[in-house]
C-alpha cells in the first residue's frame, strides 16, 4: 500500500477488479466470451431485421419454400447449401440462433430464480425445513434430466413457453442444492451473528447479508448450465417436443436432416458445428467464471 | 444504584455429539447503571456464552437455556417473544464482536452497515439514517468521506471502530464487549479502549467488558466478575477483587501477571487445565487445581457468599484479608 493514506490516491482493489483480472488473464475464457457475445450479436441482429421488415425478410428467406434449390450442396450464393425445402441454410443457422440462447439461457435463469430461494431457507433454517426441502430436491434429481423435461412438455404440450417450463422445472433441485451448500457455508460467519445481534430480521438477513456472499457458486453454475441447457434445447428439439418447424431451431434442423445424411451432409454438419462451438463457448466462459471467482484458486 | 442487568441462576448447555457441555452453571450477575463490569476468565469458562445468553443468541437448537431468569431494566429477557427481541438487539443491548475482520459484511460499505442498524431500529428515511450514520463514523473518528468504502479497505482498528459505530448508533443502554481488543495490537488497543472510554463517559452506557487482560479490567472497570467453569468464583469492585482477593482462582490469575518491578525469569502459570465442561465433577470447579482444597472442597460445592459490601466469592476457604500480597 501507498504510504500516504488519503483514501483516494491508495484504495486497496475491489474484489470485483481482482476477479476481472483473474478472468482476463484466462485467455480461453475470454474466447469463450467474445463467441458468446458473437452469438449474441447474431441473435439480436436476427431479432432487429425481423422487427425492421416486419417479419418479411423471415418468411420470404427462413420459412419460404424453394424446391428449385432443394439440397443444393454450399456455393458462393447459398454459403451453407441449402436444405430439404430449398431454404438457405445459413440464414436459416443465423436465425436459429436466438432459440438456443434465449430458451437455453432463459431456462437457466428461471432454474435458479426457482431453486436458489429454495435452497436459500433449506440451508438457513435447516433442521426439518431443510429435510423436507432437499428431500423433495433429491426425488426432482431421480428422475434423469431429459426424461423429466419430456415427460413435462409431453404433459404441457408442445410450445416454446413450455419448453421453458421444462426445462427449468428439471434444473430447480440443482440449484437448491448449490444455493444450500453456499448459505451454510456463509451463515456461520460472525458478520451474519453480528448483523442478527443488531437486531436484523431473517427476511433482511438472508438478503442483505447471506446472498450477496452466496451468489458466486450460483452464478458460476449459471455459465455451466447454459452449455448444457442449449443442448437440451436442441435435444427436445430434435425429439420434436421442442420449437416446430418450419421454424429454424438447430435442433428441428437437425430432425429433418437426418434423413438425407446420406446425400446432404451439408445440413446435419453445420447446425450441428454452431451447436458444438456454442456449448463449448459458454463452458469455457462458465470456467474461467469459476476459475475468477474462487478465492482459493487466486494467485 | 438501580439494576439495569440482573441475572440470576443462568444455566445454559450444548447439547453435541460428544455429550453435553454444561456451559454457564448457575451464575448470578448485577450491573448497575451506567456501571462497567469486567467478565473475565480463561478461553472456555462461559465468557462469550454469557453474552450471547443476554442478546439471546445461544444457537439453536444445540443450546439451550436450561434455568434462569435475566431481567434487563426489570424484564426477564428470556420470557419475551423474539420479534420484541430483535427490538432490543441493538437498540437497547448492543454486542461488540470479538473480531472485527469478520463481523463486517464483506460487500456492503460501511456507511450502509451503520445505516442499517438506524434504520432498523428508528423510523427514519433513508437519508436520515445515512446522516446519522455520518456523524456516527465522526464519534469513533473516521472520516465521513470514507463511508462509501468497504470493509477490506480498512485496517482492524478501523474495522473495529466501525464495528463499535454499529453498536453504539441506537444509543443502547447496555452494551457487551466480547474481547473487543484481543484481535488488535497493543497501540490500535490502547486507542480504542480510550476511545470506548470516552464515549462511555459522554453517553452513560452501561457495559459488560469481556476480557481475559486484567489490565484492561483495571484501566476500564469499576466492578470485576470473575468466571471460571461456567460459575462466578469472585465478584466485587475492582478494588475488591485486586486488592482484597479472596479465591485462590482469582489469586492465582494475579499471580500469573509477570510484574514490571521485579526480575522474574519464569511466569507463574496456575497448573493443571479446567474441568471438562461436558462431566460435571462433584465439589468446587477449581479443587483439581486449588493448593488450598481440603476434602470438603471434593466432594461439595461452594456456593456464592457474600464478602462485605458487593464482594462476593465462591470457597470454602477464603484466603484470609489482607494475606494476599499482590499488588495491582
Amino acid at each position: 500500500m501507498n504510504p500516504k493514506t488519503s483514501p483516494a490516491t491508495s484504495r486497496a482493489r475491489t474484489p470485483f477488479e481482482q476477479s476481472l483480472k483473474q478472468f482476463l488473464k484466462n485467455k480461453m475464457a475470454v474466447a469463450g466470451l467474445v463467441t458468446v457475445l458473437l452469438l449474441f450479436g447474431v441473435a439480436l441482429a436476427t431479432i432487429v431485421v425481423d422487427l425492421a421488415t416486419d417479419n418479411a425478410f423471415y418468411n420470404n428467406h427462413i420459412i419460404e419454400q424453394d424446391l428449385m434449390h432443394r439440397l443444393a450442396k454450399p456455393s458462393m450464393k447459398h454459403l451453407f447449401g441449402c436444405d430439404e425445402f430449398g431454404r438457405d441454410l445459413f440464414l436459416r443457422i443465423l436465425w436459429g440462433t436466438k432459440y438456443s440462447l434465449f430458451i437455453g439461457i432463459g431456462a437457466i435463469i428461471l432454474s435458479l430464480l426457482l431453486g436458489a430461494p429454495f435452497g436459500m431457507i433449506a440451508g438457513y433454517y435447516g433442521g426439518r425445513i431443510d429435510n423436507l426441502i432437499m428431500r423433495f430436491m433429491d426425488i426432482i434429481l431421480a428422475v434423469p434430466f431429459m426424461l423429466l423435461a419430456m415427460a413435462i412438455v409431453a404433459a404441457l404440450g408442445t410450445s416454446t413457453p413450455n419448453l421453458l417450463i421444462a426445462l427449468s422445472v428439471s434444473g430447480i433441485a440443482r440449484f437448491a442444492r448449490i444455493a444450500r451448500a453456499s448459505v451454510m457455508t456463509v451463515k456461520d460467519n460472525e458478520f451474519v451473528e453480528a448483523a442478527r445481534a443488531i437486531g436484523a430480521g431473517d427476511a433482511e438477513i438472508l438478503l442483505k447479508y447471506i446472498l450477496p456472499n452466496a451468489l458466486s457458486p450460483n452464478l458460476v453454475q449459471v455459465s455451466l448450465g447454459v452449455g448444457n441447457s442449449i443442448l437440451m434445447v436442441a435435444g427436445l428439439s430434435y425429439l420434436g417436443l421442442g420449437v416446430q418447424p418450419p421454424h429454424p431451431e438447430w435442433g428441428t434442423i437437425l430432425t429433418s436432416a437426418k434423413i438425407y445424411m446420406r446425400d446432404a451432409w451439408h445440413i446435419s454438419v453445420f447446425p450441428g458445428a454452431f451447436l458444438v462451438v456454442a456449448v463449448i463457448a459458454f463452458n469455457l466462459f462458465g470456467d474461467g467464471l469459476r476459475d475468477a471467482l474462487d478465492p482459493k484458486l487466486k494467485k | 444504584m438501580s439494576h439495569i442487568l440482573e441475572i440470576k441462576g443462568l444455566r445454559v448447555a450444548f447439547h453435541t455429539d460428544d455429550g453435553t457441555v454444561h456451559a454457564l452453571n448457575g451464575v448470578d450477575l448485577e450491573l448497575g447503571d451506567g456501571e462497567t463490569l469486567g467478565l473475565v476468565g480463561e478461553t472456555g469458562a462461559g465468557k462469550t456464552t454469557l453474552a450471547k445468553s443476554v442478546m439471546r443468541l445461544i444457537p439453536s437448537p444445540q443450546g439451550v437455556i436450561e434455568a434462569g431468569k435475566i431481567l434487563f431494566e426489570g424484564r426477564d429477557i428470556l420470557r419475551i417473544n423474539i420479534s420484541e427481541m430483535r427490538g432490543i438487539r441493538g437498540n437497547r443491548i448492543s454486542m461488540i464482536f470479538q473480531d472485527p475482520m469478520s463481523a463486517l459484511n464483506p460487500v456492503i460499505t460501511i456507511g450502509d452497515q451503520i445505516a442499517e442498524v438506524i434504520r432498523v431500529h428508528q423510523k427514519v428515511s433513508q437519508k436520515e439514517a445515512r446522516e446519522r450514520a455520518l456523524v456516527m463514523l465522526g464519534t469513533v473518528g473516521i472520516s465521513a468521506d470514507r463511508a462509501g468504502d468497504y470493509p477490506h479497505q480498512f485496517s482492524g482498528g478501523m474495522k473495529q471502530r466501525v464495528v463499535i459505530a454499529i453498536a453504539l448508533a441506537c444509543n443502547p443502554t447496555l452494551l457487551i464487549a466480547d474481547e473487543p481488543t484481543t484481535a488488535l495490537d497493543v497501540t490500535i488497543q490502547a486507542q480504542v479502549l480510550e476511545m470506548m472510554a470516552n464515549l462511555k463517559k459522554k453517553s452513560g452506557t452501561a457495559t459488560i467488558l469481556i476480557t481475559h487482560d486484567l489490565g484492561i479490567v483495571a484501566q476500564m472497570c469499576e466492578s470485576v466478575a470473575i468466571l471460571y467453569a461456567g460459575e462466578i468464583v469472585e465478584s466485587g469492585t475492582v478494588h475488591d477483587i485486586f486488592k482484597k482477593t479472596l479465591h485462590p482462582y482469582t489469586e492465582g490469575l494475579l499471580a500469573a501477571i509477570p510484574k514490571i518491578n521485579e526480575n522474574v525469569t519464569r511466569l507463574q502459570p496456575i497448573d493443571g487445565l479446567m474441568p471438562d465442561p461436558t462431566t460435571l465433577s462433584e465439589g468446587c470447579a477449581f479443587h483439581e487445581r486449588c493448593t488450598y482444597a481440603t476434602d470438603v472442597c471434593r466432594t461439595k460445592r461452594p456456593t456464592l457468599e457474600m464478602a462485605g459490601g458487593r464482594h462476593k466469592v465462591r470457597c470454602f476457604h477464603p484466603i484470609a484479608k489482607g494475606s494476599a500480597s499482590h499488588g495491582k
